[in-house]
């Protein structure tokens, strides 16, 4: 019962972190890695909850991903914090879905708003191409899909659409149309829906800040701005207003492509109007490591480590790539009979390509390596992750699996949100149940009996739009699988992980490698413009700052293409952290 | 599915009772002894009427035993904790359950649940004021809250000890009849069997309505009513027997006794009145658990349900109550009504003994018996001797005759055995073994009285058997030291022959009583000494046996044998 005042007891130790939660009013957190971030995040929750906010009053949460909205929620439990009305934590686009456009449908005028359908990805998809092709029937269109919604995301104003171009203002005039047709919304559309509700309606603004009069938002730096215009609506009128709890890192922000803008936390921290807060205490890497990863944040305040040593390395590799992944593979060698567990090592490339080759040559070497492609494989989220832990539970010794009954059942509760019945429950855990002794069975019947017990449903839920076609792409890569493959799949052990720069997100391991540090891949010689190539730098931070004990990285100063050579020389992030 | 662990903490005048429980538990103990606390214990784990309100108890719940002894002692100030908590295991075939379990699993395989009802602080991260206090119920060994909504599942029924089963059958929203009627009348027009009886019902209503009377009392109704109000406003009435819809009709039914009579339920005694309603639960609880699968698993919990209800009955209603019916129910009673202690199984018996304020619990299972053994403790706690449980202390004697003449013989010492608690228990033989290590299962001191039986080598059998018992028992010392008592001969004897300035008179004059001339000549003959033991042993016999001879000298004023003496002793002053 008592980890809620444990946990406090912990901040007061950390002089920044504790200012973060004892700031009154609006308060900001530039949470560089390692920093703690959701454990300030959901210990000042759970206090507000628990000593400033009364029923049926309450909070929202919103953040990235069903993922981290799971995390969020089970962090919260443990913490002590009991299920009460309006209290939120759900990504930016359940909120937007099931507390500001559903609920205020009616109130506005809008009643068509009050169920609104999200189309699914591949359909919308597959309507923004065809509005494409009648917009530009024989002209070169590979980027204009992504431009149209990258403008979509950012809600870009008339003159950056016009910067476009015509054509591509009239493509995506089709595109909206024939999603009005059909009666569909895309998430962008969503967005910029909720966007006027709370822009344009006083009472929608009244309601939510009396709903809830806090706010917390994690992973800032990477939500879309329709959101940051709600989030200003609700919490800087002039009148009333919720009180903001935001946290994230700039110098994280990793998906500028989709249309984000990473400078918008920068914007909000530079405010007057609230307080704002590095944290600088780093508890994940050890001195030297954080050395480094300090030489790429000019003009913050330095990250301080708690643990001495480690060792930061360049390593060149004059053979080109096939050098760099057989150096790879010495290194691990040396780590793991050092005895470092595979699975406290992480190999990251800056593409997928390359990550194919290592996992490759590591294959060869007889090293055990995972790598999640995923083109070909399934991501994990919400939905994949729930399959996975079920799996596990059901054929891996149950509550000794690691993985508990009580979670997986909240964790389908939420999934099946407002069409969840004790019936439901009673199916899962009868497939549940009923596989403890069929692990040898194929991993697809498992997959279609959840279906039946009620994933179907979950399928076709709003909220997961987003997260459901993963599910369809698992089948397909489990579909020679028995229930036990995909089980020690879940249980990640004893393996090298093979990941993009991309996805090494929100991870870290013990010992990074990091490959490809050559230029043309690091920055990419596709990013032509300051901003794609400053996203680039940032993914190579968020590399360096994956390690724990141990980074080393790989470059030749050259890369080969099918046509040439390219002596561009090595990454000038390696001479940045002055490995060169 | 089995409730195997139900323990209570700092509740009330339960300080810290842990009990393993029975698919049908018998719970005794004398008035105060916590029995009502242990069952409201339960309560606040299962019982799905209790309202959040209900849940959050106060100062005044707290074992007293935890004060400090201030006057503004206050339990809540010092973060004391209540805590009622089962475990319940065998749920994984029903999903329904284990779906209702699912988030109070402990890491165990195969799963076990754990249900824990707290009444503590909750943390909400500052130390300033007094703590804030939340009762709820906790899943697992984690603070993960369960909702009621959960456990619905887990059904109980609590029957208060002194409901009015009456009002119950009568009220319609508490009425176990209720759900019954509802089922049939829905079954019934489902089947279409009711146009039939749609027709006549309103037959029959049109003929009353037809008759010149009642016709003019509807029409007296109406004016009277249009004349109040004014036609515009007053309501229109019609006299009718009862509604012509059929399944209102079914729905309106009421349950009548006496056959023909068709008596109204008042009229019925109360205990006829509690059988129905049990059987009306049964029947309700039966037809849930076919129909809405959503309760998966019944708790009774009944508090002494023995008041008005024939000894008979009460053996016969809880003997089958309490047989195991299949894994769907578990039972747990409260009585002080040896009837119902008879018919449950003696290793389901539990004993709740309160000594200054704190309530300890004994359990009969804890005693280390063969089947056997139990099987003959079973059959020994038939309704006249299941006293024992009930009993504070128990003196086992060999027969008959002992348990008649030991009041008698406690009254001349100045001891009262129903004052002190102290139960008389005959095991009819000498196989004392397997009736003391019961009794210290459930915690009773016991003292045991038995013969010498000198054999004709002058070897003593009593003695025998009481160093055989000893070893037993693993316990060192004398006899009489734990409670063993061994006379020299049989105890009508060792009454003459320890105490012959009181006894021989009364003794003779018993015998001479009973017999017959030529051996009440016998008796005179002795004169005012005592005969030998065969003498003595040949006229009993012919005085018609030890049995009659103890009821009659019983009325006498009789002193104890120096065993006898040292037995009760021992009792009262433990």
């Amino acid at each position: 019962m008592s980890n809620l005042s444990a946990s406090i007891d912990e901040l007061k130790n950390n002089g920044c972190q504790w200012k973060a939660f004892t700031t009154e009013g609006h308060c900001v957190v530039l949470a560089p890695p390692g920093s703690g971030k959701t454990k300030l995040l959901t210990t000042r929750m759970a206090y507000d909850l628990a000593n400033k906010i009364n029923r049926p009053q309450g909070a929202a949460c919103i953040t990235l991903t069903n993922a981290a909205a799971d995390q969020l929620r089970r962090r919260m439990e443990r913490l002590g914090t009991e299920d009460r009305p309006n209290f939120f934590i759900g990504t930016v686009h359940s909120f937007l879905l099931r507390r500001v456009v559903a609920p205020f449908a009616h109130a506005v005028g809008r009643p068509e708003l009050a169920s609104i359908t999200i189309a699914s990805e591949e359909e919308s998809q597959k309507l923004l191409h065809e509005a494409i092709y009648e917009a530009y029937p024989s002209a070169d269109t590979w980027n204009v899909a992504t431009t149209i919604n990258f403008n979509r995301t950012r809600m870009a104003s008339a003159e950056d659409w016009a910067k476009s171009g015509e054509g591509l203002i009239e493509a995506a005039r089709h595109y909206e149309a024939k999603l009005e047709e059909r009666g569909l919304h895309d998430f962008s559309g969503l967005v910029e829906i909720a966007v006027q509700l709370v822009e344009n309606h006083q009472i929608v603004r009244q309601v939510l800040n009396a709903q809830f009069p806090h706010l917390y938002v994690d992973e800032y730096q990477d939500l879309s701005p329709g959101l940051d215009r709600v989030v200003k609506a609700l919490c800087f009128d002039y009148l009333t207003g919720s009180e903001l709890f935001a946290v994230g890192d700039p110098d994280q922000a990793l998906f500028g492509f989709t249309g984000t803008r990473p400078e918008l936390l920068d914007e909000l921290a530079a405010r007057t109007d609230l307080t704002s807060v590095e944290l600088t205490r780093n508890y994940r890497s050890r001195d030297e490591i954080i050395k480094r990863a300090n030489m790429m944040r000019p003009g913050r305040v330095p990250m301080v480590g708690d643990k001495p040593g480690g060792s930061v390395a360049g390593i060149y590799c004059p053979g080109g790539l096939p050098d760099q992944y057989q150096r790879v593979v010495d290194v691990i060698g040396e780590a793991h009979s050092g005895g470092v567990a595979l699975h406290e090592i992480a190999v990251l490339c800056p593409t997928r390509d390359l990550c194919l080759e290592v996992t490759d040559a590591l294959r060869r070497a007889g090293i055990p390596v995972f790598y999640r492609d995923v083109k070909k494989e399934y991501r994990p989220n919400s939905l994949t992750r729930f399959i996975e832990s079920a799996a596990t539970w059901a054929a891996t010794g149950r509550e000794t699996s690691g993985y508990r009954l009580g979670d997986l059942l909240k964790q389908w509760r939420h999934l099946l949100g407002p069409s969840r019945t004790p019936q439901y429950d009673r199916k899962l855990v009868s497939v549940l149940v009923e596989w403890g002794d069929r692990a040898d069975e194929a991993a697809t019947t498992f997959l279609d009996e959840l279906r039946q017990a009620g994933l179907g449903d979950v399928l076709g839920q709003v909220a997961l739009a987003a997260d459901a076609p993963e599910v369809r792409k698992m089948e397909a890569v489990i579909r020679t699988w028995s229930l036990r493959e995909l089980t020690q799949r879940a249980l990640r052990q004893d393996r090298v992980e093979v990941i993009t720069t991309t996805s090494s997100k929100g991870l870290e391991f013990d010992v990074v490698l990091l490959v490809g540090a050559d230029n043309g891949r690091m920055p990419s010689h596709m990013s032509n413009t300051p901003e794609r190539r400053a996203e680039d730098r940032r993914k190579f931070y968020v590399s360096v700052t994956r390690a724990r004990d141990d980074l080393r990285i790989f470059y030749s100063g050259f890369r080969l293409t099918r046509w040439r050579r390219w002596d561009d020389g090595v990454s000038p992030y390696v001479g940045e952290i002055e490995l060169l | 599915m089995r409730i195997c662990r139900f323990s209570v903490k700092n509740f009330r005048n339960l300080a810290n009772v842990e009990l393993e429980l029975c698919p049908g538990t018998v719970i005794v103990g004398e008035n105060r002894a916590g029995k009502s606390n242990l069952l409201h214990a339960l309560r606040l784990i299962l019982d799905g009427r209790m309202s959040f309100a209900d849940r959050q108890l106060t100062a005044e719940d707290f074992w007293d035993g935890l004060s400090t002894g201030e006057p503004d002692w206050d339990p809540m100030a010092e973060g004391h904790v209540i805590e009622a908590s089962i475990d319940l295991v065998d749920f994984l075939h029903d999903a329904g359950l284990t779906a209702a379990l699912g988030g109070a699993l402990v890491a165990e395989d195969p799963p076990r649940a754990r249900l824990t009802y707290r009444f503590g602080p909750i943390d909400t991260g500052t130390a300033d004021g007094k703590p804030r206090y939340r009762g709820a119920v906790y899943g697992g060994t984690t603070d993960q809250k369960i909702s009621s909504e959960m456990l619905a599942s887990l059904h109980l029924v609590f029957m208060h000890a002194l409901r009015d089963v009456e009002a119950d059958i009568r009220n319609w929203r508490k009425s176990p009849l209720r759900g019954l009627l509802v089922a049939a009348a829905a079954a019934a027009a489902e089947g279409g069997d009711l146009t039939e009886v749609k027709a006549a019902m309103k037959e029959a209503n049109d003929k009353l309505n037809g008759l010149d009377v009642i016709k003019q009392l509807g029409t007296n109704i109406g004016g009277r009513l249009e004349e109040m109000v004014g036609s515009a406003q007053a309501v229109e009435t019609k006299l009718a027997a009862a509604p012509d819809e059929p399944a209102r009709l079914i729905r309106a039914m009421r349950l009548f006794v006496d056959g023909e009579a068709n008596r109204p339920l008042g009229s019925a005694s109360l205990g006829t009145l509690n059988v129905i309603y049990l059987a009306l639960q049964e029947l309700g609880l039966d037809a849930r658990m076919i129909n809405e699968p959503d309760i998966a698993h019944v708790v009774m919990a009944i508090e002494e349900p023995e008041a008005h209800l024939h000894p008979h009955l009460q053996r016969l209603v809880f003997r089958r109550l309490l047989a195991a019916r299949d894994s769907a129910y578990t039972a747990l009673v409260t009585t002080q009504s040896p009837h119902i202690a008879s018919v449950t199984d003696p290793r389901c018996l539990v004993v709740l003994h309160n000594a200054e304020g704190t309530t300890t619990a004994s359990q009969a299972r804890d005693a280390d018996l063969t089947q056997a053994e139990w099987d003959d403790i079973a059959r020994y706690l038939d309704a006249t001797r299941a006293e024992i449980v009930f009993a504070r202390k128990v003196l086992l004697v060999e027969g008959y005759a002992e348990e008649v003449l030991m009041p008698r013989l406690a009254q001349s010492m100045g001891i009262d055995l129903d004052k002190e608690g102290i139960s008389v228990c005959a095991v009819h033989g000498t196989h004392f073994s397997s009736y003391v290590r019961f009794c210290d299962a459930l915690g009773l001191p016991w003292a045991v009285v038995t013969d010498g039986d000198v054999d004709s080598k002058g070897n003593s059998a009593g003695a025998a058997r009481a160093t055989e018992l000893l070893s037993l028992l693993k316990l060192g010392g004398t006899p009489a030291e734990h409670g063993i008592f061994v006379g020299d001969t049989t105890l009508e004897y060792d009454l003459i022959t320890s105490r012959p300035k009181e006894n021989i008179v009364p003794s003779f004059k018993a015998l001479k009583e009973l017999c017959a001339a030529p051996s009440a000549a016998d008796v005179d003959s002795w004169g005012a000494a005592a005969p030998d033991l065969a003498e003595f042993k040949r006229i009993l016999k012919n005085a018609g046996g030890k049995g009659r001879y103890a009821q009659r000298l019983a009325q006498l004023d009789i002193a104890p044998s120096s065993h006898v003496e040292g037995a009760l002793r021992y009792l009262v002053e433990r």
